[in-house]
């Protein structure tokens, strides 16, 4: 029996196309199933200054030279909002380890799954993930897998979402449990169920998700 | 002398920020004032409503400006705890000193609300800096979200309802159940659908019950900064303990200076240490910046490193063989 691949982006994509309520449900249907095919895609505005964001504290938090050019380029009072946010993300992810792979086997049922992911940082006990958000609501990211999967598959016992809007910031703190595992296996089955009922979406799933390691 | 601080050394801070949920009328000021020697900043007279025997030293603050004023007072400077009750007035209060210092703009709602946004940051950071424990007490709201019972802090403003919960150690609500005639009530930290924002360190229980007071007012203090306090002394020995395995892989690895030293390294210690944290990784990116020093690969077959240096040279001799040859 083959082994399935799950990351962290493949059930929120999922999650996310069940839940949403502001696109079109062809447009969201659309989203998912270029998340379940693999194709690389330009991303939109919003994941684009994700990816800056992450760039520039990645940038600032790895040379001490980088560090200190950016702390000398403030003025020495009325520092702007956006620059103290950017120095507490730096200071927070600063000595941590970049784009750190995890992985770790589940098995519901008969069925064998490798849970993967693509940590943003890891650093001591904690990982951090860093998001960009243009409208930022408390408990924002409580109903991703993210935190889940990645706490999971390293045994870490701290995960933080470091969340910036590019002014302000905002973090969401999520602990390791004993029922960790067992909140997974409910969100992959909750997947894996809705798959029966969408000829399409499983024809995707078992041919592009397949595990190397099998 | 150094300047700098090792991440073991810093100490953990001993102050503790929390916000308490509830009802009205459930005990929310009271039980914020179990907390190590408190001041209450009063909006709203509620310690009118506490038990004489367990109210405080209080501050009835009418408007902003007082609260202001206080804070940069040294009066302070006598209290561990600063109790601010309930966030929902002071919320008001900073809108109506915003108003009255810029009337005209105030008009304007995309103004006025970034402008009680950045009053509030400003008057946190003072807060923050001042190193005591700061309790906030609000009252709650619940608002039904796709068909999900959502519970909000009563506060105007969406800036801070986002913005506080974030910076606090715990948030926690404080429920209460009667049957057979009794009431116990519990703080719940308990983060679900319905409490998105509920927090908690990870040592400290989802839900705690919190007694009735008979002899003394002291549950936080005894259970919830005790519990801060226990927590921090273990992670500063994890800390100390996580900074010698690391500065000891560090060390090993750093004196490897030829590859077969490192193919040593590699078959006999490598991920052979008891692991804390992200020890491994570490280790595994100490062992990378020398792979990459040393200018060697990895070979799958023989599971070994192989200088680059020894094919170039091999290559470069290969050549002057292949040159003698065609002369």
């Amino acid at each position: 029996m083959s082994k399935y691949l799950i990351t962290p982006t493949l059930i929120n994509a999922y999650q996310y196309y069940i839940n949403d309520e502001f696109k079109s449900p062809a447009d969201s249907r659309a989203d998912f199933l270029k998340t379940l095919s693999k194709e690389k895609f330009k991303p939109s505005e919003v994941m684009q200054k994700g990816i800056e964001l992450e760039d520039t504290i990645k940038e600032i938090s790895s040379s001490d030279f980088a560090h200190r050019s950016f702390c000398d380029s403030l003025p020495e009072d009325n520092i702007e909002q956006r620059d103290i946010t950017m120095l507490i993300l730096v200071d927070t992810v600063k000595g941590g380890l970049w784009q750190q792979t995890c992985k770790k086997e589940l098995k519901i049922g008969n069925q064998e799954f490798l849970l993967y992911g693509k940590m943003d940082v890891i650093k001591r006990d904690t990982i951090y993930d860093i998001k960009f958000t243009s409208n930022y609501e408390l408990g924002k990211f409580l109903d991703s897998s993210q935190h889940l999967i990645y706490l999971y598959c390293t045994g870490l016992p701290k995960f933080q979402y470091l969340i910036s809007d590019g002014e302000n910031y905002w973090i969401e703190d999520y602990y390791n449990h004993a029922n960790i595992e067992n909140e997974i296996k409910s969100k992959i089955s909750d997947f894996l169920g809705y798959l029966e009922n969408d000829k399409e979406a499983k024809e995707m799933f078992e041919t592009k998700w397949i595990s190397k390691q099998n | 002398m150094t300047f700098l601080t090792k991440p073991s050394e810093l100490k953990s801070p001993t102050s503790i920020k929390g916000l308490i949920l509830g009802d009205t009328n459930n005990g929310k000021t009271t039980l914020a004032l179990s907390a190590p020697n408190p001041v209450l900043i009063d909006f709203e007279n509620g310690l009118s409503r506490v038990s004489k025997q367990w109210q405080s030293i209080s501050m009835q603050c009418k408007s902003f400006e007082d609260f202001l004023n206080f804070l940069n007072s040294k009066e302070i400077n006598q209290f561990k705890t600063i109790v601010i009750d309930p966030l929902g007035e002071m919320a008001d209060q900073i809108k109506a000193y915003v108003i009255k210092n810029d009337p005209k703009s105030s008009k304007d709602g995309r103004k006025l609300y970034p402008a009680i946004g950045n009053e509030f940051k400003n008057v946190w950071t003072i807060l923050k800096n001042k190193g005591l424990s700061i309790l906030f007490v609000s009252h709650t709201e619940e608002i039904l979200k796709n068909d999900v019972e959502s519970l909000k802090i009563r506060c105007e403003g969406s800036f801070i309802k986002n913005f506080l919960p974030t910076q606090m150690d715990f948030v926690g609500i404080l429920r209460r159940k009667d049957y057979n005639g009794k009431t116990q009530r519990f703080l719940d930290f308990q983060k679900n659908e319905t409490f998105t924002f509920a927090k908690r360190w990870r040592e400290l229980e989802d839900i705690i019950e919190v007694p009735t007071n008979t002899i003394e007012n002291k549950f936080l203090t005894n259970v919830i900064w005790k519990n801060w306090e226990e927590k921090n002394k273990k992670e500063e020995e994890a800390n100390q303990n996580y900074d010698s395995l690391i500065e000891e892989l560090k060390t090993k690895i750093s004196s490897i200076d030829d590859v077969d030293t490192l193919n040593l390294y590699y078959s006999s210690i490598y991920n052979q240490h008891e692991k804390l944290w992200n020890s491994h990784d570490m280790e595994k990116a100490f062992l990378n910046d020398k792979v990459k020093e040393l200018d060697c690969t990895f070979d799958k077959k023989t599971k070994e490193f192989v200088s680059n240096k020894k094919e170039e040279v091999k290559t470069e001799e290969a050549k002057k063989s292949e040159v003698v040859k065609d002369e």
